[in-house]
């Protein structure tokens, strides 16, 4: 099974730590005087997506952990499992509820995702950065409003609800920035 | 690499060319001599958690190449000089210490050792404490702690005679993953130093820790004293 010693530890390396898949976000080399070696790591739980601090004795070998982040298209949800696809082999994956999280608020078919697999099977879902979603309901609009101060509620495609500028209507085609939910703009192929 | 340019500015380097020459002002006037002792020697260091840089030399018409070690202190060969008559001596050079990397080490780092003849180890943290103030040009102030009352400080706890299960427990109860940690006492020691005592050392101040544990305490005197510590000069 192949490992890695304390000394191969950087950030982004993905490691077995109890069971569970880990990558490490900061490594520190911590010696005191002519005393014993330690690396104090900072580890994020990739399962849970907990952070939390671990000390090796340097020169430990800890378990690799077989995860890969890759670029799969999202084809489908069956109620159960959300399938994705390697567009250059055509493999297919299913993602579960866990894993898919909150991306689900924001992909629709077609949309290429970052998925973390763990021996094969995916741990973690990404929408893409920008997402462009139909707007299947919101308020009418005041006449004359072209910026929009407040702003109000819009209910997308996938369900989730976003804020957007008061001229922005019901059938818009609008792009939202996935990671802190905000409108961006409408869409310019709508 | 890819950029050739050294890390350090022109700024940097005349800083630390004054320090260089003031180090030697400090030593010139108190009568301590420099010396230069090999880098490269026979011989690795024979502490645990000292690891030497390996190297190979091919001698002129040797059958094969010969394995030597580069210092990881002049500790040795300066000691080497005492014995032999020399009195007071001081040294800067690179040393080298295999395995070592991170925001405070370095494989390769410049060491500034010396001996004084006839000095007992509180003198000679004056010392040291007078050549910091004068290179710094401030008066910092000093605190000098016992290795143990520094534990009791900010542990609460005095470790002399707890054995290794007990420390764990200490680490643990410090907030310590120590999950899979499996270490002897100075191994745990050594832990709780680096995680929980060291870091609460008080900040702009000159920290000197002295009387360590007798099984840390590699090429210093032991202290005759009720309770077995010792004092660890370098």
């Amino acid at each position: 099974m192949a490992s890695y010693s304390t000394n191969e530890f950087r950030g982004g390396l993905k490691i077995m730590l109890d069971g569970d898949p880990c990558s490490i976000i900061e490594n520190e080399f911590v010696k005191p005087g002519k005393g014993q070696a330690f690396n104090r790591v900072k580890i994020r739980n990739l399962r849970t997506g907990r952070v939390l601090e671990k000390t090796f004795r340097s020169g430990e070998s800890v378990e690799a952990a077989d995860v890969m982040e890759t670029q799969l298209q999202y084809l489908y949800a069956d109620g159960e499992y959300w399938h994705f696809m390697d567009p250059d082999t055509y493999e297919q994956v299913a993602a579960d509820e866990r894993a898919v999280g909150d991306a689900v608020k924001w992909i629709k078919e077609q949309d290429v995702c970052t998925v973390t697999l763990w021996d094969g099977v995916p741990i973690i879902v990404e929408p893409p950065n920008f997402v462009v979603l139909t707007i299947t309901e919101t308020d009418p609009g005041l006449k004359g409003d072209t910026s929009g101060g407040g702003g109000k509620p819009a209910t997308l495609e996938t369900g989730a609800v976003v804020r957007v500028p008061l001229f922005v209507q019901t059938g818009d085609v609008i792009k939202v920035d996935a990671r802190s939910g905000e409108y961006v703009s409408r869409a310019k192929d709508d | 690499m890819t950029d050739w340019r050294p890390t350090a500015s022109p700024g940097v380097l005349k800083r630390r060319a004054r320090m260089l020459a003031d180090i030697r002002a400090f030593f010139a006037e108190r009568h301590v001599l420099e010396v230069q002792t090999p880098a490269l020697s026979a011989h690795g260091n024979p502490d645990p958690a000292i690891a030497s840089l390996r190297c190979w030399l091919h001698a002129p018409g040797a059958a094969a190449e010969s394995e030597y070690f580069l210092h990881t202190s002049p500790e040795f060969a300066m000691k080497r000089l005492l014995v032999a008559g020399s009195g007071d001596i001081y040294q800067i050079c690179p040393v080298f210490r295999d395995g070592e990397a991170g925001r405070f080490h370095n494989p390769e780092f410049t060491l500034l050792e010396w001996y004084r003849l006839g000095f007992d180890y509180h003198h000679l943290m004056d010392e040291v404490a007078a050549l910091l103030r004068e290179l710094l040009a401030t008066d910092l102030p000093e605190h000098r702690f016992g290795y143990h009352d520094a534990f009791v400080e900010y542990l609460d706890v005095d470790p002399a005679n707890l054995d290794a299960p007990a420390l764990r427990r200490l680490a643990a109860d410090q907030d310590l993953d120590v999950d899979g940690l499996e270490l002897d006492c100075d191994g745990w020691l050594n832990l709780l130093m680096s995680h929980c005592v060291e870091p609460n050392f008080p900040r702009e101040t000159l920290v000197f820790v002295k009387d360590w544990p007798e099984s840390q305490a590699s090429l210093a005197r032991l202290l005759q004293k009720e309770r077995p510590s010792v004092s660890s000069c370098t």
